[in-house]
């Protein structure tokens, strides 16, 4: 304790056993940290798929190995946050108000450099992609509109979420500045979202089906990097700009980052549909051949051809349909009923109907002339089904891939720049496609032709944006670029050098480590586990065929109610056990304890927000399960939110709507999306979407009533009671 | 050149104050002459009394704000009355106002303070010292515990802020990452009587005499009000236990009866004291907080620990934008033969890097706690 000591030994030596105890222990510490957020919901999907539905699992080494990569990767994933992205984005937000960039006061800086994060946030994380996967199933004939964003139009689906999203963070970072309170977005924006849900809901039914995506848009946009971030962004102006009375802390950027998204969805639909730029409703099933070469107005002809490609094939396989496909939905019975049918009238009996299944955008090619390098191809879809289903049976969806390889899922062969698909037709404007021009077209025999510059013919696919990268692009991705801009606006636009370099930089490849292990741990365990129990619980209320097996397994209750009522149950449990595994709501949790000085504790808000998802999700279920309209569920329970949100304090209503934003990431949206599209394909709902946008709202309603009941403060005593402690 | 101004009459001011309260109080206690006073956010700690419903949703701490400030000594009444009138901190649950005697303090010229040389009557009035502050730091996580043991016997409202520290750590070169740097800080006004009993019992439940696990200290209070509420009521009760306590303190006279219950216990520790240090404070803005870190770390102190706050009477430049000032407290303790070497070469190093604005200021330490190696 003399000041003489310890000056001439600056740097401990330690011995390299030391180091490694040190590492050892601290690495024990930390994965015990994940383990004891994800165990419940792994051990809660295994027991429900053995014991409740008593089924066994398939492919249970690898899941079970993609779970123990998935803790190790949250661990790592974690450690990045605390070490590199939070301090760099609070660093950053702390400065950035005080200094000036090239002479431009701090204001315009400010609000550019939200833009600009907030936009590219959204190019980088990947959840879009998981959207785009789960559109694939969607049917042009049933909801064109829908069909057209995820397929041709997904490339600018991404773009105007992304510039929503800009804005959201742009508005964030003026209100932090101007002190302005939250209240008024919410209000403003759940008004302008509710008139557009049910303007959407009542002018035309292609635009109904655009709803759930919208509102599901808005759900995913703010992934596991995003929202750290912006949170530590947001956090790091406040301590600067927030004076006085002000209570601004640094959150509600988040919640306004998933508003804006869901209005430029729906501006987007509207777009195209008020310009009739979208796969023509008017080609039914049965006609769509008559009317072959009649399109819509301004139609895309791309998107025409490639929407006729999908519908014709679903006709045709409906004379291919080979007797293994059958069999795969059908019992022996049904099959022997429906190939006398077939042999008989060269129809299907009464009571079956032909199901397609598209999953995936991958297409085949086949060139015209093998030898000929630049010659034309036949471009099919691929992965395309069409199954003979008894009525209100069908075989569940199997958009996960089994035979996923390691290599492929961690790399994805490094094919970098996957959002710059474009589909260059014409580019040369001659009017003729070239050879090496870039389109579909349908040939002679009515197949499509696809050219595309600069790739292997067999193996040119129909790219949309990014929902094929691999783990670590995805990650590198996800991170680098979005660290790139801030060390770089950091160390020259505001000349700050920040403290511990070395420390940021070990964070942030944690941080891509931790999310590249994480993604491939989703890809190989959770999200197989998912879909089968996502696929398997429908057997509750419904004769399935269990995923991946053989056999047919009748459904558990007689009454389809009950069983129903056991899937909303599921869906409660899962959507209570996945949100406390989320490493963004882990974030959010320890920011907001960190901001109130461990007054809020994270563990509360963090049981808070699991159970009002749960709340969300089983309502999601029931919407599926019992094909209810969405705006049902979703419009009031908006209106009550208002009236909780005028009742409650600023401060909880910051990071009650903000916990709404973060709850679905990325271990939620592939266990809900799988269950949503497994029930709802056997419920004869068109789409699975919507129940992400119910999992947001019920977190905020559960955080301000719990905000409300915990913060009735104790009474003021009105005795004058002195206590009197003064010293004599 | 920078020359520091000394003095030795002054005092440290210190307010505990619910978020509602503070800024009507601070603007008080600015108006009575305190200058340069240092808002650090703060939680309290509460006893739950209720039942299952707060089990389920523990409540949340109340968000308090622990203010600072340096004012001279023949000021100190004023302004502390100046407090207790503004935020009737009589009454029971309305915060906390308790003044320390500094050894010494220099300050800079640029630094905001009314502290001058010319103030110099270290014949401080009558120390009564019937309260005896605790301050603890420890490791992130740990304060719960060391807040609930402070509760349970007897210590009123335990306020706990964030902050960080280090000294080992910062000498592992990258392997500090596997420590974080985050300390909580508890601070708690006890009577004296009380104070032993107390402090054994907080270092029993953080286990500070343990490696890695903190540092505590107490400081003797000059005067002091202490109302900080403590528990939140169930509504099944007509009265809270403070209200009835206070009330069974007018029915006797006085508080002996309180500690009349469990007197019976012993409770000392077992281990040694480090006994009449010196802590050492040393404020400055926080962009040159790690430089001064680094330079008290290699300075000699074997440990600091700094807090962040807010200087909120600083001289705002009347820009377009009204903007916080950001400042950190460092601190460390250190023996009192060692305590002007160090806060020389902490001083050279910081007038070196320019830093026009900072304060220095000591209070004694009659004992201190902690892992002592071995």
């Amino acid at each position: 304790m003399s000041a003489e000591q310890s000056s001439d030994q600056k740097k401990l030596q330690l011995t390299f056993e030391q180091k490694i105890s040190i590492l050892l222990s601290f690495a024990k510490d930390k994965i015990i940290e994940q383990i004891q957020c994800v165990w419940f919901i792994i051990l809660y999907l295994i027991v429900f798929q053995v014991l409740i539905l008593g089924l066994p699992i398939v492919y249970s080494l690898m899941i079970a190995s993609g779970i123990i990569i998935v803790i190790i990767g949250l661990a790592f994933f974690m450690e990045g946050l605390r070490l590199g992205l939070m301090p760099l984005g609070e660093t950053l937000g702390s400065t950035l108000p005080r200094k000036k960039i090239l002479g431009i006061p701090c204001l315009p800086t400010s609000l550019a450099f939200g833009f600009v994060l907030g936009a590219f946030a959204t190019f980088a994380e990947p959840a879009i992609g998981v959207l785009r996967a789960a559109g694939s199933g969607v049917d042009p004939t049933l909801a064109p509109l829908l069909w057209t964003i995820l397929n041709t139009g997904a490339e600018t689906l991404v773009y105007s979420v992304g510039v929503g999203v800009g804005i959201a963070v742009l508005l964030g970072v003026l209100r932090f500045y101007k002190g302005w309170s939250l209240k008024p977005f919410i209000y403003v924006g759940v008004i302008v979202l509710s008139l557009g849900t049910l303007y959407f809901q009542f002018s035309d039914a292609r635009l109904q089906h655009v709803l759930g995506l919208a509102w599901d848009c808005g759900a995913v946009t703010t992934g596991p990097v995003t929202v750290p971030l912006v949170l530590a962004l947001g956090i790091g102006v406040c301590r600067i700009v927030s004076t006085g009375g002000s209570s601004n802390t640094g959150f509600g950027v988040v919640t306004l980052d998933s508003l804006f998204p869901i209005l430029a969805v729906k501006c987007y639909a509207l777009y195209l549909f008020s310009g009739d730029n979208y796969y023509s409703a008017s080609y039914s099933e049965a006609e769509w051949h008559k009317n072959a070469g009649e399109y819509g107005t301004n139609y895309n002809p791309d998107l025409q051809r490639f929407g006729d490609i999908v519908a014709k094939r679903r006709l045709e396989s409906s004379a291919g349909a080979t007797g293994s496909e059958m069999a795969r939905s059908l019992s022996i019975e049904d099959l022997a009923k429906v190939k006398a049918s077939l042999k008989d009238s060269g129809e299907l009996p009464e009571g079956y109907s032909l199901r397609t299944q598209i999953s995936g955008n991958s297409l085949q090619s086949n060139p015209l002339n093998v030898d000929d390098e630049g010659s034309r191809t036949i471009v099919q879809p691929m992965n395309t089904k069409s199954i003979i289903v008894r009525d209100g049976v069908s075989t569940p969806e199997e958009a996960w891939d089994p035979g996923t390889e390691i290599m492929t899922a961690m790399t994805n062969n490094f094919d970098f720049f996957p959002n710059l698909f474009k589909p260059e037709e014409d580019a040369n404007g001659n009017g003729i496609l070239d050879p090496g021009e870039d389109i579909y077209s349908v040939d002679e025999e009515g197949l499509i032709s696809y050219n595309k510059p600069g790739e292997e013919y067999p193996n040119a696919v129909l790219d949309g944006p990014d929902q094929d990268r691999g783990a670590i692009e995805g990650a590198l991705w996800a991170i680098i670029p979005l660290c790139l801009i801030l060390l770089i606006v950091l160390r020259i636009g505001l000349q700050q050098r920040p403290k511990h370099l070395d420390e940021l930089i070990v964070g942030i490849a944690c941080a891509v480590i931790g999310m590249g292990l994480f993604n491939l741990g989703i890809a190989l365990g959770l999200t197989p586990l998912g879909e089968q129990l996502g696929g398997n619980v429908v057997s509750s209320f419904a004769a399935i065929e269990p995923w991946a097996s053989e056999g047919f397994v009748e459904p558990m209750f007689a009454s389809s109610t009950a069983g129903k009522c056991l899937a909303i149950l599921f869906g409660f449990i899962l959507g209570y056990g996945a949100t406390l595994a989320e490493p963004a709501l882990n974030a959010l949790g320890a920011t907001v304890e960190k901001i109130t000085v461990g007054a809020f504790k994270k563990n509360l808000l963090m049981q808070t927000v699991a159970t009002g998802v749960a709340i969300g999700i089983s309502t999601g279920v029931a919407k599926i399960a019992f094909n209810l309209d969405l705006w049902y569920l979703l419009v009031p329970p908006y209106c009550i939110l208002i009236v909780i949100t005028f009742l409650s304090s600023e401060d909880f209503v910051n990071f009650g709507w903000d916990s709404a934003g973060v709850t679905t990431g990325p271990i939620t949206v592939p266990l809900v999306l799988a269950m949503g599209l497994g029930i709802g394909s056997k419920t004869g709902a068109i789409d699975g979407f919507g129940v992400l946008a119910l999992a947001s709202i019920g977190p905020i309603i559960t955080v301000l009533t719990v905000g409300l009941i915990v913060r009735k403060k104790p009474k003021p005593s009105e005795d004058n009671s002195r206590i009197a402690t003064e010293a004599a | 050149m920078n020359t520091l101004i000394k003095s030795e009459g002054a005092s440290l001011l210190n307010l505990i104050l619910p978020k509602e309260s503070v800024l009507q109080v601070s603007n008080a206690v600015i108006e009575a002459g305190a200058k340069g006073v240092f808002q650090i956010s703060a939680r309290g700690s509460v006893l739950s009394e209720g039942g299952f419903l707060q089990r389920m949703f523990p409540p949340p701490a109340p968000e308090q704000l622990l203010l600072q400030a340096l004012v001279p000594d023949d000021n100190i009444e004023a302004v502390t009355s100046a407090a207790i009138e503004s935020g009737s901190l009589d009454k029971v649950g309305s915060g906390a106002v308790f003044s320390m005697s500094c050894n010494d303090a220099y300050v800079s010229k640029a630094f905001p303070t009314r502290i001058s040389s010319d103030i110099n009557n270290s014949d401080s009035p009558a120390q009564s010292q019937n309260l005896e502050a605790i301050c603890c730091i420890c490791e992130k996580g740990i304060a719960d515990d060391i807040t609930k043991a402070a509760l349970q016997s007897g210590a009123p409202g335990p306020t706990v802020t964030f902050g960080e520290g280090g000294g080992v750590r910062d000498k592992i070169p990258l392997l500090r990452i596997t420590k974080g740097p985050e300390k909580e800080f508890v601070w708690c006004v006890v009577e004296k009587s009380d104070a032993d009993e107390i402090f054994s019992n907080m270092a029993r439940a953080g286990k500070i005499t343990e490696p890695g696990r903190g540092f505590m200290y107490s400081i003797p209070v000059h005067n002091g009000l202490i109302n900080v509420s403590s528990t939140v009521s169930s509504s099944a009760h007509g009265a809270n236990m403070e209200q009835i306590i206070s009330a069974l303190d007018d029915i006797k006279g006085n508080k002996e009866w309180r500690t009349s219950v469990g007197s019976g216990k012993t409770s000392s520790l077992k281990t040694t004291f480090l006994e009449n240090l010196v802590g050492l404070y040393c404020i400055v803005p926080r962009d040159f907080y790690g430089d001064v870190y680094d330079a008290v770390l290699d300075s000699g102190a074997p440990g600091v620990s700094t807090n962040f706050g807010v200087m909120i009477d600083s001289d705002s430049e009347s820009d377009e934008q009204q903007q916080n000032e950001e400042w950190a407290l460092v601190y460390t303790s250190v023996g009192p033969g060692s305590v002007d070497d160090l806060r020389q070469n902490i001083a050279d190093r910081i007038i070196s890097m320019d830093i026009e604005r900072f304060a220095f200021y000591t209070l004694p330490i009659p004992r201190a706690l902690t892992y002592l190696g071995g």
